[in-house]
Order: C-alpha cells, then sequence, then structure tokens
C-alpha cells in the first residue's frame, strides 16, 4: 500500500514526509473500506428481474417436472399443464442456503439443505396453483412458483402458449405465518385526544402509494395522507371540521364524510388530479363514523386505501387509561405493486380481511395495555363489503356504544355484559373491558373465516 | 420503549463511541502532542504503552462486547445468514459487518508493524483504522431506514 515505509532508526524522529505518506496512505486505505462497504450494501438489487422461466407441458396423464431452488428463484417459475393432468414435482436445493417449496395446497417439502431433493405429489391439477419458499423473505426476494391450467387441454392450442405475456402478472400469495421484514412498522392505533379547539382543520391529499399489506406482499393503494386506513379524525360534538381535499393521484377522486349532514352534490364531487376542494361539515352527532371516497366504482376505491375514521366523543365520556382506533376492511389482492381486483371484489372474494391495512397486524406488534385499567376499543368496518363480529378473547365488555347508543352501560341493572360488538359495512362504535391478569389476549373477528384471513391481532396486558 | 433490547442497543453504541472516540483520542490530540512535547524515546516508549492497552482493551472487552450485542441485536430483529445476502437491511448489515473486519484487521496490523519498527505502515493503518470506523458507523447509521 505504501511505498516509503522503511525501518525506523530508534535515534532519529520521524519526518514531515514520511507522516504525510502515512496520513495519505491511510486515508487511501480507508477509502477502500468504504468502497468496499458501500458495493456489499448497495449491490445485488437486481436478480428478480428475469423473465419466468415457463415449463409447458402438452401431454397430460401423469408427468413429472424437475424444480430447482437456487438463487432465490424457483426454476421453472411458471408450469403449465394440460387440466387434468396429474403432476409430480422433483424439487431439488441447488443452492447453498436451505430452502422448501410450499404449494397454496397444504403440501410441501422439507426443508432442504444444499443437494437436497424431494418429491411433491401435487395431484391432478384443475385450478392454478401457487408454490413458494417458506424460509422467511425467500418468496419477497422472488422464489415464487405458479402452477397453471391451459385453456382447452387441446394439444394445437399449446404452441401459441409460450408467449410469457402473463409473467409480469404473477399475483402475489400470501403466507399468514410469515413475519414482516425488519423494516416494518405497524399503524399505529392509539386514539390521538381530540384537540382543544372546536374548529379543525386538516389538508387530507390522494397519492398513488406502494404499501405492504402483507408481509412481502405490496399494492399500489389510493391513500389519504400515505395511508389506509388515512388519518383518524377526532373531535367532540358541535365541533367544525374545514378539510382541503388535495387529488395529487393519477385519476379522479372524491370524498364523503359521514360524520357531517349535508347536500353532496358539491363537496362530494369527483375531482381530477391536480386540483382540489373544501369539504367542511359540522359533527351535529356522537359516533364512530366512516369516511371513504365518493368516486365510482367505490367498492374499488374503499377497497384500494380509500377509508378512514372520524371519531366523535359522545358528551361526557370519561377518560381511560388506554384508547384505541380499529378499522376493519378487505383486502382484494391485485397483481404486486398492482392495484385491488376487480373480479374479486365483484365475486365478493377477498383474499385477506384486515385491522388498520395489514394482515394480522397487531399479531406482529402487540397492543400493550396494563392490567386492571379500562380499555376502550373504537371499531369502524370499512367493508366495503363485509361485516364484523368485533371480539377480544378472555375479555367481556361492560360498556357498548353502536351507531349512536349505548347498547350497555358498567354497572347495569341486569347485570349484563357483551362479547361481541357487531358492526355492517360502515357502520362504528366503541367496546369498553378491563383485562384482569397479565397475558396475551387475542382480538379477531369472529365471523372466523375473516378471523383466520387477517383480522387477527393481540392485546398485551403487563 | 426502555426495555432490555435498549439496554443490549446502549452498550453497542457505548462500545462503539469508546472505539471510535479511542482511536480518535488517540490520533488526532495525544499524538501531536507527544511529538511536540517529549523527546523520541520518551514519545515512542508512551505511544507504544498507550497503544498496547488500547489493543488488549479493544480485544478483551470492544471485541467481544460488540460481537455479542451485535449478534444478539440482529437475531432479534430477525437476521438470518440468508437474509444478509438480499438486497436493503440485509446488504446493509453485511457491508458494515466487511468493513467492521476490515478494521479489525487494519487495527492487528497496526499492532504488528509497530512491533516491526515500520512506522509509516503502521501510521497508514492507524488512520485507515479511524477512516473505517467512521465508514462503520455510517453503515449503522443507514440501517434503520432500510
Amino acid at each position: 500500500m505504501t511505498t516509503t515505509d522503511q525501518r525506523v532508526n530508534p535515534r532519529t524522529g520521524p519526518g514531515p514526509g514520511q507522516d504525510r505518506a502515512g496520513l495519505l496512505g491511510g486515508l487511501a486505505l480507508g477509502a477502500v473500506m468504504l468502497v468496499v462497504a458501500l458495493v456489499v450494501a448497495l449491490t445485488g438489487g437486481s436478480a428478480g428481474s428475469g423473465v419466468d422461466a415457463r415449463t409447458v407441458l402438452t401431454a397430460g396423464g401423469t408427468q413429472s417436472v424437475a424444480v430447482s431452488l437456487a438463487g432465490m428463484r424457483i426454476t421453472p417459475s411458471v408450469i403449465e399443464v394440460t387440466r387434468g393432468t396429474r403432476l409430480v414435482l422433483k424439487v431439488t436445493n441447488a443452492d447453498a442456503m436451505r430452502h422448501d417449496l410450499v404449494l397454496a395446497t397444504g403440501q410441501h417439502t422439507a426443508l432442504l439443505t444444499g443437494g437436497q431433493s424431494a418429491t411433491v405429489t401435487v395431484g391432478v391439477v384443475n385450478a392454478a396453483i401457487a408454490g413458494w419458499c417458506s424460509v422467511p423473505g425467500h418468496k419477497a426476494a422472488g422464489m415464487t412458483l405458479r402452477i397453471v391450467v391451459a385453456g382447452n387441454g387441446n394439444a394445437a392450442n399449446m404452441g401459441s402458449v409460450a408467449h410469457g405475456a402473463t409473467s409480469g402478472e404473477s399475483e402475489p400469495v400470501i403466507d399468514f405465518h410469515a413475519s414482516p421484514g425488519p423494516g416494518w412498522k405497524a399503524y399505529d392505533p392509539a386514539l390521538q385526544p381530540a384537540p382543544g379547539a372546536t374548529q379543525h382543520r386538516l389538508t387530507m391529499t390522494v397519492r398513488d402509494t406502494v404499501v405492504e399489506v402483507a408481509p412481502g406482499v405490496r399494492q399500489k393503494l389510493w391513500t389519504f395522507n400515505g395511508t389506509a386506513p388515512g388519518p383518524t379524525l377526532h373531535g367532540k360534538v358541535g365541533d367544525v371540521f374545514i378539510i382541503t381535499f388535495v387529488n395529487d393521484a393519477s385519476m379522479g377522486h372524491g370524498v364523503d364524510f359521514h360524520a357531517g349532514s349535508l347536500s353532496p352534490d358539491l363537496p362530494m364531487r369527483t375531482i381530477e388530479p391536480g386540483k382540489s376542494l373544501t369539504y367542511q361539515f359540522v359533527a351535529n352527532y356522537s359516533g364512530a363514523w366512516l369516511y371513504h371516497c365518493s368516486t365510482m366504482p367505490m367498492a374499488l376505491h374503499i377497497a384500494n386505501g380509500m377509508y378512514g375514521a372520524v371519531i366523535i366523543d359522545p358528551p361526557d365520556l370519561p377518560a381511560v387509561a388506554h384508547e384505541f382506533v380499529v378499522v376493519q376492511s378487505e383486502l382484494y389482492l391485485g397483481p404486486q405493486n398492482g392495484t385491488a381486483d376487480e373480479a374479486k371484489i365483484a365475486a365478493e372474494k377477498p383474499d385477506a380481511v384486515l385491522f388498520n391495512g395489514y394482515v394480522n397486524q397487531y399479531d406482529h406488534a402487540p397492543i400493550r395495555v396494563r392490567v386492571g385499567q379500562r380499555v376502550r376499543v373504537w371499531v369502524v368496518d370499512a367493508g366495503p363489503q363485509r361485516a364484523t363480529a368485533f371480539h377480544v378473547v378472555g375479555a367481556q365488555f361492560d360498556t357498548v356504544f353502536k351507531e349512536g347508543a349505548y347498547l350497555l352501560k358498567a354497572g347495569n341493572a341486569e347485570h349484563g355484559a357483551s362479547q361481541v360488538l357487531d358492526l355492517a359495512p360502515a357502520q362504528g362504535g366503541f367496546v369498553e373491558f378491563v383485562l384482569p391478569q397479565a397475558g396475551h389476549y387475542p382480538f379477531t373477528d369472529h365471523a372466523m373465516v375473516d378471523g383466520a384471513r387477517g383480522a387477527h391481532g393481540i392485546f398485551q396486558a403487563f | 420503549m426502555l426495555d432490555l433490547w435498549s439496554l443490549v442497543r446502549f452498550l453497542h453504541v457505548v462500545g462503539a463511541v469508546v472505539w471510535l472516540g479511542g482511536q480518535l483520542t488517540l490520533s488526532a490530540l495525544v499524538m501531536p502532542v507527544a511529538r511536540d512535547r517529549l523527546s523520541e524515546e520518551a514519545r515512542a516508549s508512551l505511544m507504544r504503552v498507550l497503544g498496547m492497552r488500547f489493543g488488549i482493551a479493544t480485544v478483551a472487552v470492544l471485541i467481544p462486547l460488540q460481537v455479542a450485542t451485535g449478534v444478539a441485536l440482529a437475531r432479534h430483529k430477525g437476521v438470518t445468514m440468508a437474509s444478509l445476502a438480499q438486497p436493503g437491511y440485509g446488504r446493509m448489515l453485511a457491508g458494515k459487518l466487511v468493513a467492521f473486519a476490515l478494521v479489525m484487521l487494519a487495527a492487528g496490523l497496526h499492532g504488528w508493524a509497530v512491533a516491526a519498527g515500520r512506522r509509516t505502515l503502521a501510521r497508514s493503518l492507524a488512520v485507515s483504522s479511524l477512516a473505517g470506523s467512521f465508514v462503520v458507523v455510517l453503515l449503522a447509521t443507514a440501517l434503520p431506514v432500510t
């Protein structure tokens, strides 16, 4: 590295030239370290850009396909079979690190070390099947497989199949057991106190925003101020809300606040990108109110992230130790980084149901509450289509407020309590409870199918 | 939130501060003053003793502390060997580890060069170790946002 190093005579001091050479040499070495470290830190991003490797099987009967796991790819990444084909996969891990192959049908290999092989008998294929590596991060890095069924099973058509036009459309698959990446942050469920003033001014800007909705799954949502749900507005009965609504997205949008009553004609109109409008309403009534995009088709606009809550406290609402807002919505997955799938919305077939916009969000970031302290949870069902049955495992609600009225108050004469807050799409309310002991209290949509596909979280009492 | 992991992170950061600050103090403060004020023999023996003690502290305390707390923090964050290869957080952490290894290599070679009497090389390695330490800190500050 240095050209002037030499043995030092212990009787003589170092000359200034030697000093400078040492300094410059050291700085040069430091620069090399910087470059090496930056190269390691910033490269390696283009691994997933290749076109799908596609294997097409024209004959029916039983077919065996060799599948290789290596370099954060599953090869082939698309296997096209004739309907009714009995498919067997010979899976080999050709990588230094460990991988497996999991199919959406439930079949899977063991975790394979480098060089190991396993056989997966898929069986008769009549519909598309997704596959992936379940090692954390690997699916997101591109380790996915699709088994697709060719149109009619007509061998004469098969020549035109290898066009590869669908390669960019690979639809993400939600792994309900995966964990979010290291940089992930949960949507803050805490309800901020209502500002002292009776007039609330807020700018709400709609933008196209790529958002992670499940581990490794991203959608281009249309968001109010960057998040889905949008910001929660909080005030008291009689407060005035003056909203500047800005459309900074790529298509027309509008907004509808259920918390105020007014003629929809002007404030709820659709405005084009680059335009804005002022939406002013008086919150004459208490409740947990929905707001959402007012542009047709509203099911799509709500499903694609355009919803949020306005909380108007009933008069004399007592303060509690913990106050949260949970907005439930459905997820109709489009392609990775794409927008919601309109066909799935029309068929009312959501891929997942969410609390505050992320699959099993508060399983990954449990909400901490104190044992013995009163907890109030405001719930709004944004839909667009499904109701909710909000339940906290291990808790009983001694206070329930739904759609403007108390159904139940603590200390009632009947000595009654409640187990579920049921809300139709767009309805809202709150429940109160006290957790008796330290522990983990799951909260879920007790419509169990929805609870098992993402509408699930945990209160951690301590 | 102040919890056990805050303490582990605290120890990791303090370890880095002591290592970087110690080098900076020796190179930028003690060394020039010693050169101005002390005879050659006194300077050489002072620097040799200081360097030796700093080296012993590094090997006996700082490296075990940084490795232990660093590994624990990475585990806690769910970092695996495989994820180190992935762009983003993993690569950033891998870059930091490479820089850390190079710095420790330079520091070790510095000790050898001093013992071998190769003064210019020793100075180069000391400066590069200091500069490399800044690279480690730079990548550390880039980590949370990736």
